[in-house]
């Protein structure tokens, strides 16, 4: 069958580049079997080859860690402030940007040039800069050492590009369609929830996936604004599991930044689908 | 259901698109909104069905001032140019739609858009959806959605602009056809003239936001109003020429760059009030100009250019400053270049105004 000769000639074609790829990911790759394996074994040969199976790197699941002075009875705490955490940025995100999204899309008010001009600098502002300002804000409205305080700084620094990206949505929905909707019997609130929102269902996952994972891997603005060890997130944890060289157990780090890598991981295969239909701003690809 | 525009006014900002119209449509009329694009058509449709408030006048349906009615109060069916259906919807979904939001039983629901999909061919399509239906199915699915609630009034919007030539005219006999059967009022949008002559009982001709003139098809083809009016509706356009009228006794001359001819009685007196010396303008339509060998009444001109548009050939002929279009029998064989004569039916002619492009013609 020529398809099969026409495959094998492919593969002989395109051989160098694979090779060539295989190389590049391959420290990725290796960084990865080193976490997956490092995390049930007791020594490490060769890197990457465990040693002595063993679940004791897990013991955080169910046991006592001791970090520095504190102790935490689990993990389980910790993930639950980063559930929160990233729960209600993505709530947050969502709700604010969609009406955002439909204001500047569909509205005419004066300013609105502007309004969107300066959201995009926003979104290049580097937020770092920001930290000392921030923390005197937070402190001001009593909101330093509450996640809610650090929901909030994220929430405002992710706003312009979910609000870019609702826009782009709500910009492909032809005003014919509203139009259309009203004609056929529906209301405000029907047009809305019958005609409108099934129309941008994939701008709202997908601005929930990026809200999402960016506050699951939120770190700076945790670890500055959060002092407490009750406040702590996944994230501050892990910092503080290297925090003291001196005592580092890697096997304990690779089972901890595995765990915090699996909802990362299983959100992603979900939502795989959502985040292919994005287009930004509402640019065709 | 009779429909009535009064004083009607739109502005956006301070751009008036529609400037004071009045219309009065019969009950079970079929009427063609015609004008060039951006001269409110839209706009006014768009007020029909109640999506834009007029700035000032009123709306009447029947005997009811619906004027700050919801659209989904007024009972109008709609068909938009780029047929609007929703995009998550099946075919079936789609046209079961009004009916859905009027709480109907589920069982009558689907009798109701069965037998309105057999009726628009649409049997084998209910569970598409529209991106998987092609353009005409997806203007036939926009139709059917619009008819499935039985409305008085049916509004349409370009709907045939997005097909075909051939599916287009097909179209045409099917909307005028449907529209006799069922009696329904219908204002049908178009900014294509034989569209607007060749399906509706009556067209109001709009420009820059107002009304032109609202007559029957034979009545704006044969005694237009105005220029605007004469040169929009009939294809080829009429002919316009720049002449100043002269009268010798009780003789009236009509004399441009090159030539002087004579009015006949007839139009001596459909023209009566034109003065000695007033510049107008002579319009003429390609089908009333013959080309013929040099003799009295005649106009000198020279071949432009020829075009056979098949049946005959549309002859292309300078005089003066002015272009003027002929239509001549197939087998002319006039080259470029040459001299041709050309006689005008006098009886077919209109005058306008040099200043306001109104007709000069008394019963106007
Ligand atoms: N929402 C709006 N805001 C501002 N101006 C508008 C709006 N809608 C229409 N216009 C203007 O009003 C005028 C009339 O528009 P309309 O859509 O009624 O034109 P139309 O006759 O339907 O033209 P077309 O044949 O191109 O559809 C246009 O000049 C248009 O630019
Ligand atoms: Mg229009």
């Amino acid at each position: 069958m020529p398809q099969v000769k026409r495959n094998k000639r492919g593969i002989l074609h395109s051989a160098p580049i694979y090779i060539f790829l295989i190389l590049v990911s391959l420290p990725i790759v290796i960084a990865y079997l080193w976490l997956f394996a490092s995390s049930f074994s007791s020594k490490l040969t060769l890197g990457i080859f465990p040693k002595g199976l063993t679940l004791n790197n897990w013991r955080f699941l169910w046991s006592e860690i001791k970090l520095g002075l504190t102790a935490f009875e689990s993990i389980w705490p910790v993930t639950l402030n980063s559930i929160l955490l990233a729960g209600s940025i993505t709530i947050l995100e969502v709700i604010i940007s969609l009406l955002a999204g439909f204001a500047l899309s569909r509205m005419d008010f004066p300013g609105k040039d502007l309004i969107m001009k300066t959201t995009i600098i926003l979104h290049a502002f580097p937020g770092v800069a920001l930290l000392i300002a921030l923390f005197y804000v937070l402190n001001f409205i009593n909101l330093l050492d509450s996640i809610m305080g650090v929901v909030l700084v994220k929430v405002a620094l992710e706003l312009p590009m979910a609000t870019w990206m609702i826009k782009g949505f709500f910009d492909e929905i032809p005003w014919e369609l509203e139009w259309a909707a009203y004609i056929d019997g529906c209301n405000k609130f029907q047009l809305w929830y019958k005609v409108i929102l099934p129309q941008i269902k994939p701008g709202i996952s997908a601005v929930a996936i990026f809200a999402f994972l960016a506050g699951w891997s939120e770190f700076i603005y945790s670890y500055t604004f959060l002092f407490s060890s009750e406040h702590y997130t996944l994230a501050v944890f892990l910092k503080n599991l290297i925090g003291d060289f001196r005592f580092l157990d890697y096997g304990l780090l690779a089972a901890a930044g595995l765990f915090y890598l699996i909802p990362v991981i299983v959100f992603f295969l979900i939502s795989q689908k959502s985040l292919m239909k994005i287009n930004f701003g509402g640019i065709k690809g | 259901m009779r429909v009535i525009l009064r004083d009607i006014t739109k502005k956006f900002g301070t751009f008036v698109a529609v400037d004071n119209l009045n219309l009065n449509i019969h009950d079970g009329e079929f009427v063609a909104l015609l004008g060039p694009s951006g001269c409110g058509k839209s706009t006014t449709l768009l007020m029909l069905a109640g999506i834009y408030k007029p700035d000032k006048g009123k709306i009447i349906f029947g005997n009811k001032n619906v004027t700050h009615e919801l659209p989904k109060d007024r009972n109008v069916g709609m068909c938009f140019q780029n047929y609007a259906l929703y995009p998550h919807m099946t075919v079936f979904e789609n046209i079961a739609f009004p009916l859905k939001l009027r709480k109907m039983p589920r069982d009558i629901i689907e009798k109701k858009v069965n037998q309105i999909a057999r009726k628009f061919h649409l049997d084998s399509l209910l569970n598409r959806r529209p991106s998987e239906i092609s353009g005409g199915q997806q203007q036939r699915v926009a139709l059917a959605r619009a008819l499935v609630k039985e409305p008085k009034i049916l509004l349409l919007d370009e709907p045939l602009s997005n097909l075909d030539s051939g599916l287009r005219i097909s179209m045409r006999a099917e909307i005028k056809k449907l529209q006799k059967d069922l009696g329904i009022t219908t204002v049908f949008v178009t900014h294509d003239q034989t569209e607007a002559l060749s399906m509706c009982d009556k067209i109001a001709v709009m420009n820059k936001g107002t009304l032109q003139d609202f007559d029957t098809p034979e009545k704006l083809y044969s005694q237009p109003k105005n220029q605007f009016i004469a040169e929009f509706i009939g294809n080829p356009p009429m002919n316009f020429l720049d002449v100043v009228c002269i009268r010798e006794g009780d003789k009236v001359y009509l004399k441009g760059t090159s030539f002087k001819i004579e009015l006949p009685e007839r139009a001596k007196r459909e023209f009566a009030q034109i003065q000695n010396g007033e510049k107008v303008i002579l319009g003429i339509r390609p089908e009333n100009l013959k080309l013929t060998s040099e003799g009295q009444n005649t106009v000198k001109g020279e071949i432009y250019v020829v075009e056979p548009l098949g049946r005959d050939k549309l002859v292309n002929v300078k005089i003066g400053t002015n272009r003027i279009k002929v239509i001549a029998p197939q087998d002319y064989n006039g080259n470029m270049g040459e001299n041709v004569f050309v006689r005008l039916d006098m009886d077919k002619i209109h005058l306008f105004s040099s200043e306001d492009g109104n007709s000069l013609r008394m019963s106007a």
